[in-house]
Protein backbone atom coordinates (compact mmCIF):
# COMPACT_ATOMS: atom_id res chain seq x y z
CA UNK A 1 0.00 0.00 0.00
CA UNK A 2 1.18 3.56 -0.97
CA UNK A 3 1.00 5.73 1.98
CA UNK A 4 -0.10 9.31 1.11
CA UNK A 5 1.94 11.97 2.85
CA UNK A 6 0.68 15.69 2.29
CA UNK A 7 2.76 18.23 0.97
CA UNK A 8 1.75 21.55 2.37
CA UNK A 9 2.61 25.04 0.28
CA UNK A 10 4.12 27.84 1.96
CA UNK A 11 0.98 30.01 2.75
CA UNK A 12 -0.38 26.81 4.91
CA UNK A 13 3.12 26.47 6.64
CA UNK A 14 2.81 30.12 7.93
CA UNK A 15 -0.61 29.79 9.05
CA UNK A 16 0.08 26.49 10.60
CA UNK A 17 2.84 28.33 12.53
CA UNK A 18 1.00 31.22 13.39
CA UNK A 19 -2.12 29.00 14.59
CA UNK A 20 0.53 27.05 16.71
CA UNK A 21 2.79 30.14 18.50
CA UNK A 22 -0.42 32.62 19.11
CA UNK A 23 -1.89 29.29 20.85
CA UNK A 24 0.86 28.30 22.75
CA UNK A 25 1.50 31.84 23.76
CA UNK A 26 -2.11 32.12 24.96
CA UNK A 27 -2.22 28.47 26.67
CA UNK A 28 1.40 30.22 28.43
CA UNK A 29 -0.19 33.53 29.27
CA UNK A 30 -3.34 31.97 30.33
CA UNK A 31 -1.41 29.33 32.83
CA UNK A 32 1.03 32.10 34.32
CA UNK A 33 -1.89 33.73 35.24
CA UNK A 34 -3.60 30.80 36.74
CA UNK A 35 -0.57 29.75 38.99
CA UNK A 36 0.65 33.19 39.64
CA UNK A 37 -3.01 33.85 41.54
CA UNK A 38 -2.19 37.13 42.79
CA UNK A 39 -4.83 39.10 41.05
CA UNK A 40 -5.72 42.26 43.42
CA UNK A 41 -9.66 43.28 43.41
CA UNK A 42 -10.97 46.38 41.78
CA UNK A 43 -9.42 49.47 42.55
CA UNK A 44 -10.75 52.85 40.96
CA UNK A 45 -9.14 55.98 40.81
CA UNK A 46 -11.02 59.23 39.58
CA UNK A 47 -10.31 62.26 38.49
CA UNK A 48 -12.04 64.92 37.90
CA UNK A 49 -11.34 67.97 35.80
CA UNK A 50 -13.67 71.44 35.69
CA UNK A 51 -14.43 72.03 31.81
CA UNK A 52 -14.48 76.02 31.16
CA UNK A 53 -14.63 75.29 27.47
CA UNK A 54 -18.10 73.62 27.71
CA UNK A 55 -21.16 76.02 28.64
CA UNK A 56 -22.67 75.23 32.52
CA UNK A 57 -20.80 74.43 35.18
CA UNK A 58 -19.40 70.75 33.70
CA UNK A 59 -16.83 68.61 34.72
CA UNK A 60 -15.41 65.65 32.87
CA UNK A 61 -14.45 62.55 35.18
CA UNK A 62 -12.36 59.87 34.58
CA UNK A 63 -12.31 56.34 36.69
CA UNK A 64 -9.23 54.40 36.17
CA UNK A 65 -9.19 50.93 36.94
CA UNK A 66 -5.93 50.06 38.54
CA UNK A 67 -6.71 46.92 39.95
CA UNK A 68 -6.29 43.38 38.16
CA UNK A 69 -10.23 42.37 38.10
CA UNK A 70 -13.00 44.14 36.35
CA UNK A 71 -15.54 46.08 38.46
CA UNK A 72 -19.01 45.56 37.42
CA UNK A 73 -21.89 47.53 37.86
CA UNK A 74 -19.65 50.81 39.08
CA UNK A 75 -21.41 53.82 40.48
CA UNK A 76 -19.81 57.17 41.65
CA UNK A 77 -21.28 59.72 43.44
CA UNK A 78 -20.41 62.96 43.36
CA UNK A 79 -21.06 66.39 45.91
CA UNK A 80 -20.56 69.74 44.85
CA UNK A 81 -19.66 71.90 47.65
CA UNK A 82 -19.91 75.62 47.82
CA UNK A 83 -18.37 77.72 50.89
CA UNK A 84 -18.25 74.79 52.63
CA UNK A 85 -21.79 73.32 52.15
CA UNK A 86 -23.34 70.56 50.09
CA UNK A 87 -25.32 71.95 47.21
CA UNK A 88 -26.07 69.41 44.50
CA UNK A 89 -25.58 65.93 44.08
CA UNK A 90 -24.66 63.78 40.98
CA UNK A 91 -23.92 60.18 40.28
CA UNK A 92 -22.15 58.37 37.49
CA UNK A 93 -23.14 54.55 36.18
CA UNK A 94 -21.19 52.45 34.59
CA UNK A 95 -21.72 49.10 33.61
CA UNK A 96 -18.01 48.07 33.45
CA UNK A 97 -14.62 49.11 33.66
CA UNK A 98 -12.38 46.08 33.12
CA UNK A 99 -8.77 45.95 34.91
CA UNK A 100 -5.64 48.31 33.68
CA UNK A 101 -8.57 50.59 31.64
CA UNK A 102 -10.69 53.73 32.00
CA UNK A 103 -14.17 55.54 31.55
CA UNK A 104 -14.68 58.84 30.81
CA UNK A 105 -17.87 60.64 32.06
CA UNK A 106 -19.50 64.31 32.01
CA UNK A 107 -21.44 65.86 34.76
CA UNK A 108 -22.96 68.96 34.53
CA UNK A 109 -24.48 71.30 37.56
CA UNK A 110 -27.29 72.98 37.30
CA UNK A 111 -25.89 75.92 40.19
CA UNK A 112 -23.34 78.46 38.45
CA UNK A 113 -19.86 78.06 39.20
CA UNK A 114 -18.13 79.75 41.90
CA UNK A 115 -14.50 80.43 43.03
CA UNK A 116 -14.88 78.36 46.01
CA UNK A 117 -16.64 75.54 44.24
CA UNK A 118 -15.53 71.87 44.99
CA UNK A 119 -16.50 68.53 43.65
CA UNK A 120 -16.45 65.37 46.07
CA UNK A 121 -16.43 62.18 45.70
CA UNK A 122 -18.72 60.89 48.08
CA UNK A 123 -18.93 57.49 47.69
CA UNK A 124 -17.59 54.60 45.17
CA UNK A 125 -19.45 51.56 44.80
CA UNK A 126 -18.94 48.13 42.12
CA UNK A 127 -19.29 44.63 42.23
CA UNK A 128 -16.84 42.34 41.10
CA UNK A 129 -17.91 39.90 38.63
CA UNK A 130 -18.64 36.03 39.45
CA UNK B 1 2.75 35.31 -8.94
CA UNK B 2 1.36 32.38 -6.92
CA UNK B 3 1.53 28.80 -7.79
CA UNK B 4 -1.86 27.06 -8.17
CA UNK B 5 -1.66 24.93 -5.21
CA UNK B 6 -1.60 28.93 -3.12
CA UNK B 7 -4.38 29.82 -5.47
CA UNK B 8 -6.35 27.04 -4.10
CA UNK B 9 -5.22 27.56 -0.55
CA UNK B 10 -6.10 30.87 -0.61
CA UNK B 11 -9.81 30.13 -1.87
CA UNK B 12 -9.83 27.40 0.83
CA UNK B 13 -9.26 30.12 3.51
CA UNK B 14 -11.51 32.69 1.95
CA UNK B 15 -14.40 29.72 2.09
CA UNK B 16 -12.96 29.11 5.69
CA UNK B 17 -13.44 33.03 6.71
CA UNK B 18 -16.73 33.28 4.82
CA UNK B 19 -17.55 29.96 7.22
CA UNK B 20 -16.49 31.56 10.44
CA UNK B 21 -18.45 34.69 9.80
CA UNK B 22 -21.58 33.00 8.96
CA UNK B 23 -21.60 30.83 11.88
CA UNK B 24 -20.00 33.31 14.33
CA UNK B 25 -21.31 37.66 13.78
CA UNK B 26 -24.12 37.17 15.54
CA UNK B 27 -21.44 36.40 18.41
CA UNK B 28 -18.74 39.21 17.10
CA UNK B 29 -21.81 42.06 17.73
CA UNK B 30 -22.78 40.70 21.35
CA UNK B 31 -21.84 43.24 24.15
CA UNK B 32 -22.11 39.96 26.30
CA UNK B 33 -19.55 37.84 24.77
CA UNK B 34 -16.98 41.20 24.80
CA UNK B 35 -17.37 41.51 28.35
CA UNK B 36 -16.84 37.82 29.12
CA UNK B 37 -13.52 38.27 27.62
CA UNK B 38 -12.41 40.34 30.32
CA UNK B 39 -14.78 39.40 33.16
CA UNK B 40 -13.97 35.52 32.77
CA UNK B 41 -11.50 33.43 34.80
CA UNK B 42 -8.06 32.08 33.25
CA UNK B 43 -9.47 28.77 34.06
CA UNK B 44 -12.34 29.16 32.36
CA UNK B 45 -10.25 30.71 29.33
CA UNK B 46 -8.09 27.98 29.35
CA UNK B 47 -11.04 25.36 29.51
CA UNK B 48 -12.78 27.04 26.87
CA UNK B 49 -9.51 27.01 24.65
CA UNK B 50 -8.97 23.40 25.14
CA UNK B 51 -12.87 22.16 24.73
CA UNK B 52 -13.00 23.99 21.27
CA UNK B 53 -9.52 22.24 20.37
CA UNK B 54 -10.61 19.19 20.87
CA UNK B 55 -13.80 20.05 19.01
CA UNK B 56 -12.12 21.32 15.79
CA UNK B 57 -9.63 18.10 16.07
CA UNK B 58 -12.86 15.65 16.40
CA UNK B 59 -14.50 17.44 13.91
CA UNK B 60 -11.66 17.59 11.80
CA UNK B 61 -11.40 13.25 12.29
CA UNK B 62 -14.66 12.60 11.88
CA UNK B 63 -16.43 14.61 9.09
CA UNK B 64 -13.65 17.59 7.45
CA UNK B 65 -10.71 15.60 6.40
CA UNK B 66 -10.55 12.46 4.24
CA UNK B 67 -11.02 9.10 6.02
CA UNK B 68 -7.54 8.31 6.03
CA UNK B 69 -6.26 11.79 7.49
CA UNK B 70 -3.40 11.02 10.51
CA UNK B 71 -4.19 12.26 13.35
CA UNK B 72 -0.83 14.58 12.40
CA UNK B 73 -2.70 15.97 9.90
CA UNK B 74 -5.84 16.34 11.80
CA UNK B 75 -4.08 18.76 14.57
CA UNK B 76 -2.52 20.57 12.13
CA UNK B 77 -5.02 21.66 9.79
CA UNK B 78 -7.16 23.02 13.10
CA UNK B 79 -3.82 24.66 14.35
CA UNK B 80 -4.19 26.52 10.86
CA UNK B 81 -7.61 26.72 11.44
CA UNK B 82 -7.02 28.50 14.50
CA UNK B 83 -4.99 30.38 13.23
CA UNK B 84 -7.18 31.75 10.64
CA UNK B 85 -9.73 32.37 13.23
CA UNK B 86 -7.08 34.33 15.53
CA UNK B 87 -6.55 36.86 12.75
CA UNK B 88 -9.66 37.22 11.76
CA UNK B 89 -11.11 37.90 14.94
CA UNK B 90 -8.75 40.51 15.92
CA UNK B 91 -8.56 41.82 12.40
CA UNK B 92 -12.35 42.29 12.96
CA UNK B 93 -12.94 43.49 16.46
CA UNK B 94 -10.21 46.22 15.47
CA UNK B 95 -12.68 47.04 12.94
CA UNK B 96 -15.83 47.37 14.91
CA UNK B 97 -13.49 48.93 17.54
CA UNK B 98 -14.44 46.70 20.29
CA UNK B 99 -10.14 46.28 20.71
CA UNK B 100 -7.73 49.14 20.74
CA UNK B 101 -4.10 48.98 21.60
CA UNK B 102 -5.06 51.64 24.26
CA UNK B 103 -6.89 48.56 26.33
CA UNK B 104 -5.12 46.00 28.67
CA UNK B 105 -3.21 43.55 27.16
CA UNK B 106 -5.67 41.17 29.54
CA UNK B 107 -8.91 42.58 27.90
CA UNK B 108 -7.59 42.14 24.35
CA UNK B 109 -6.33 38.65 24.49
CA UNK B 110 -9.76 37.73 26.31
CA UNK B 111 -11.84 39.07 23.61
CA UNK B 112 -9.91 37.50 20.86
CA UNK B 113 -10.28 34.27 23.10
CA UNK B 114 -13.93 33.89 23.29
CA UNK B 115 -14.58 35.12 20.10
CA UNK B 116 -12.02 33.07 18.26
CA UNK B 117 -12.83 30.16 19.62
CA UNK B 118 -16.21 29.96 17.70
CA UNK B 119 -14.98 31.55 14.41
CA UNK B 120 -12.47 28.79 14.40
CA UNK B 121 -15.44 25.74 14.35
CA UNK B 122 -17.05 28.37 11.94
CA UNK B 123 -13.82 28.48 9.74
CA UNK B 124 -13.70 24.50 9.70
CA UNK B 125 -17.67 24.08 9.00
CA UNK B 126 -17.33 26.35 6.58
CA UNK B 127 -14.11 25.04 4.65
CA UNK B 128 -15.84 21.39 4.89
CA UNK B 129 -19.58 22.21 3.51
CA UNK B 130 -19.17 25.61 1.23
CA UNK B 131 -16.86 24.12 -1.20
CA UNK B 132 -18.04 22.59 -4.75
CA UNK B 133 -18.42 18.86 -4.68
CA UNK B 134 -15.66 18.37 -7.45
CA UNK B 135 -13.09 19.97 -5.07
CA UNK B 136 -9.75 17.28 -5.11
CA UNK B 137 -8.51 16.30 -1.48
CA UNK B 138 -5.80 18.01 -0.51
CA UNK B 139 -5.19 20.02 2.81
CA UNK B 140 -8.21 21.90 4.13
CA UNK B 141 -10.13 21.20 1.31
CA UNK B 142 -10.01 17.54 2.32
CA UNK B 143 -12.92 18.76 3.57
CA UNK B 144 -16.32 17.80 2.46
CA UNK B 145 -15.76 14.21 2.64
CA UNK B 146 -19.75 13.05 2.12
CA UNK B 147 -19.22 9.22 2.92
CA UNK B 148 -22.86 6.99 3.07
CA UNK B 149 -21.73 4.95 5.46
CA UNK B 150 -23.66 4.93 8.91
CA UNK B 151 -21.70 7.00 11.62
CA UNK B 152 -20.21 5.32 14.79
CA UNK B 153 -20.80 6.52 18.27
CA UNK B 154 -18.03 8.94 18.31
CA UNK B 155 -18.43 10.62 15.47
CA UNK B 156 -22.23 11.27 16.25
CA UNK B 157 -21.34 12.62 19.80
CA UNK B 158 -19.06 15.27 17.64
CA UNK B 159 -20.78 16.33 15.16
CA UNK B 160 -23.61 17.01 17.88
CA UNK B 161 -21.64 18.65 20.58
CA UNK B 162 -20.29 21.09 17.39
CA UNK B 163 -23.59 21.55 16.16
CA UNK B 164 -24.78 22.44 19.27
CA UNK B 165 -21.87 25.04 20.18
CA UNK B 166 -22.60 26.31 16.86
CA UNK B 167 -26.25 26.93 17.22
CA UNK B 168 -26.83 27.46 21.15
CA UNK B 169 -23.28 29.73 22.01
CA UNK B 170 -24.81 33.25 19.59
CA UNK B 171 -27.76 32.85 22.85
CA UNK B 172 -26.02 31.57 25.58
CA UNK B 173 -24.47 34.96 27.04
CA UNK B 174 -27.97 36.25 26.84
CA UNK B 175 -29.79 37.38 29.61
CA UNK B 176 -32.88 36.89 28.23
CA UNK B 177 -31.96 32.18 29.17
CA UNK B 178 -31.69 33.88 32.60
CA UNK B 179 -35.40 35.82 31.95
CA UNK B 180 -37.19 32.86 30.71
CA UNK B 181 -35.77 30.64 32.91
CA UNK B 182 -36.72 32.58 35.88
CA UNK B 183 -40.41 32.91 34.27
CA UNK B 184 -40.59 29.28 33.55
CA UNK B 185 -43.12 26.81 35.50
CA UNK B 186 -42.19 23.46 36.10
CA UNK B 187 -44.92 22.25 33.56
CA UNK B 188 -43.14 25.18 30.85
CA UNK B 189 -39.87 23.19 31.44
CA UNK B 190 -41.54 19.78 30.82
CA UNK B 191 -43.14 21.15 27.87
CA UNK B 192 -39.59 22.20 26.69
CA UNK B 193 -38.09 19.13 27.28
CA UNK B 194 -40.54 16.86 25.06
CA UNK B 195 -40.62 19.93 22.26
CA UNK B 196 -36.47 19.64 22.20
CA UNK B 197 -37.16 15.58 21.73
CA UNK B 198 -39.66 15.93 19.30
CA UNK B 199 -37.80 18.52 17.63
CA UNK B 200 -35.01 16.12 16.97
CA UNK B 201 -37.11 13.25 16.26
CA UNK B 202 -38.51 15.45 13.80
CA UNK B 203 -34.86 16.02 12.07
CA UNK B 204 -33.44 13.20 12.14
CA UNK B 205 -36.30 10.62 11.34
CA UNK B 206 -39.30 12.42 10.13
CA UNK B 207 -39.03 15.14 7.35
CA UNK B 208 -36.38 13.41 4.73
CA UNK B 209 -33.43 15.76 6.09
CA UNK B 210 -30.85 16.10 4.10
CA UNK B 211 -27.76 13.13 5.21
CA UNK B 212 -30.39 11.38 7.40
CA UNK B 213 -30.91 8.85 5.34
CA UNK B 214 -27.90 7.08 6.75
CA UNK B 215 -29.60 6.31 9.72
CA UNK B 216 -32.04 3.38 9.80
CA UNK B 217 -35.47 3.38 11.51
CA UNK B 218 -35.42 0.92 14.66
CA UNK B 219 -37.04 1.83 17.87
CA UNK B 220 -33.32 1.29 19.73
CA UNK B 221 -31.47 3.43 16.93
CA UNK B 222 -33.85 6.04 16.92
CA UNK B 223 -33.85 6.57 20.48
CA UNK B 224 -30.30 6.00 20.79
CA UNK B 225 -29.71 9.19 18.32
CA UNK B 226 -32.06 11.61 19.86
CA UNK B 227 -30.61 10.63 23.47
CA UNK B 228 -27.54 11.51 21.84
CA UNK B 229 -28.75 14.66 20.41
CA UNK B 230 -30.60 15.68 23.71
CA UNK B 231 -27.68 14.46 25.84
CA UNK B 232 -24.96 16.86 23.73
CA UNK B 233 -27.56 19.83 23.98
CA UNK B 234 -28.04 19.29 27.31
CA UNK B 235 -23.91 18.67 27.76
CA UNK B 236 -23.11 21.92 25.93
CA UNK B 237 -25.86 24.25 27.17
CA UNK B 238 -24.25 23.89 30.82
CA UNK B 239 -20.90 24.18 29.61
CA UNK B 240 -21.33 27.35 27.84
CA UNK B 241 -23.82 28.61 31.13
CA UNK B 242 -20.49 27.67 33.52
CA UNK B 243 -18.53 29.70 31.17
CA UNK B 244 -20.44 32.85 30.84
CA UNK B 245 -20.94 33.13 34.49
CA UNK B 246 -24.34 31.76 34.67
CA UNK B 247 -24.42 28.72 36.74
CA UNK B 248 -22.12 27.59 39.10
CA UNK B 249 -19.41 29.63 40.79
CA UNK B 250 -21.66 31.48 43.36
CA UNK B 251 -24.06 32.58 40.08
CA UNK B 252 -26.80 32.34 42.37
CA UNK B 253 -30.44 30.69 41.67
CA UNK B 254 -29.11 27.12 43.00
CA UNK B 255 -29.59 23.78 41.27
CA UNK B 256 -33.52 24.70 39.79
CA UNK B 257 -32.42 27.83 38.31
CA UNK B 258 -29.12 25.60 36.72
CA UNK B 259 -31.40 23.65 35.02
CA UNK B 260 -33.92 25.49 33.88
CA UNK B 261 -31.58 27.60 32.06
CA UNK B 262 -29.83 24.63 30.73
CA UNK B 263 -33.18 23.13 29.57
CA UNK B 264 -34.00 26.74 28.35
CA UNK B 265 -30.66 26.86 26.13
CA UNK B 266 -31.07 23.25 25.11
CA UNK B 267 -34.13 24.07 22.56
CA UNK B 268 -31.64 25.66 20.22
CA UNK B 269 -28.80 23.02 21.65
CA UNK B 270 -31.09 20.41 20.33
CA UNK B 271 -31.59 22.32 17.02
CA UNK B 272 -28.22 22.41 16.33
CA UNK B 273 -26.93 19.12 17.38
CA UNK B 274 -30.07 17.10 15.32
CA UNK B 275 -29.91 19.50 12.04
CA UNK B 276 -27.10 21.09 12.89
CA UNK B 277 -25.01 17.57 12.61
CA UNK B 278 -26.70 16.51 9.47
CA UNK B 279 -25.92 19.97 7.74
CA UNK B 280 -22.27 19.93 8.47
CA UNK B 281 -21.89 15.96 8.51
Amino acid sequence: MVEKSKKYNPLEKSTFFVGLLILSALTGYLVHQLIANDKTPPRLLVTIEHQSSVPGNGYKVEIENTGDTTAEEVQVKLGLYQNGEQVETATLNIQLIPAKSRETGWVFFGKARVTSDSLIVTSKTFLEPI
Amino acid sequence: MPKEQEVKTIKEYGRGIIGGFLFSLPLLYTMELWWIGFIASPEKLLAFEAVTFLLLIGYNKYAGMREDATYGEVVRESLEELGLAFTITFLFLLLINKISFGMSFDEIIGKIIVESMIVAIGISVGTAQLGQQNESDSGMANKGNKNEKKPGPAQLWTLSLCGAVLFSSSVAPTEEIVHIAMVSTNIHLIFMVLLSLLLSFTILYYSDFKNSKTMERGIKEMALHIMISYVAALITSSILLWFFGRIGGGAGGGFGMALAQTIVLSIPGVIGASAGRLLIK
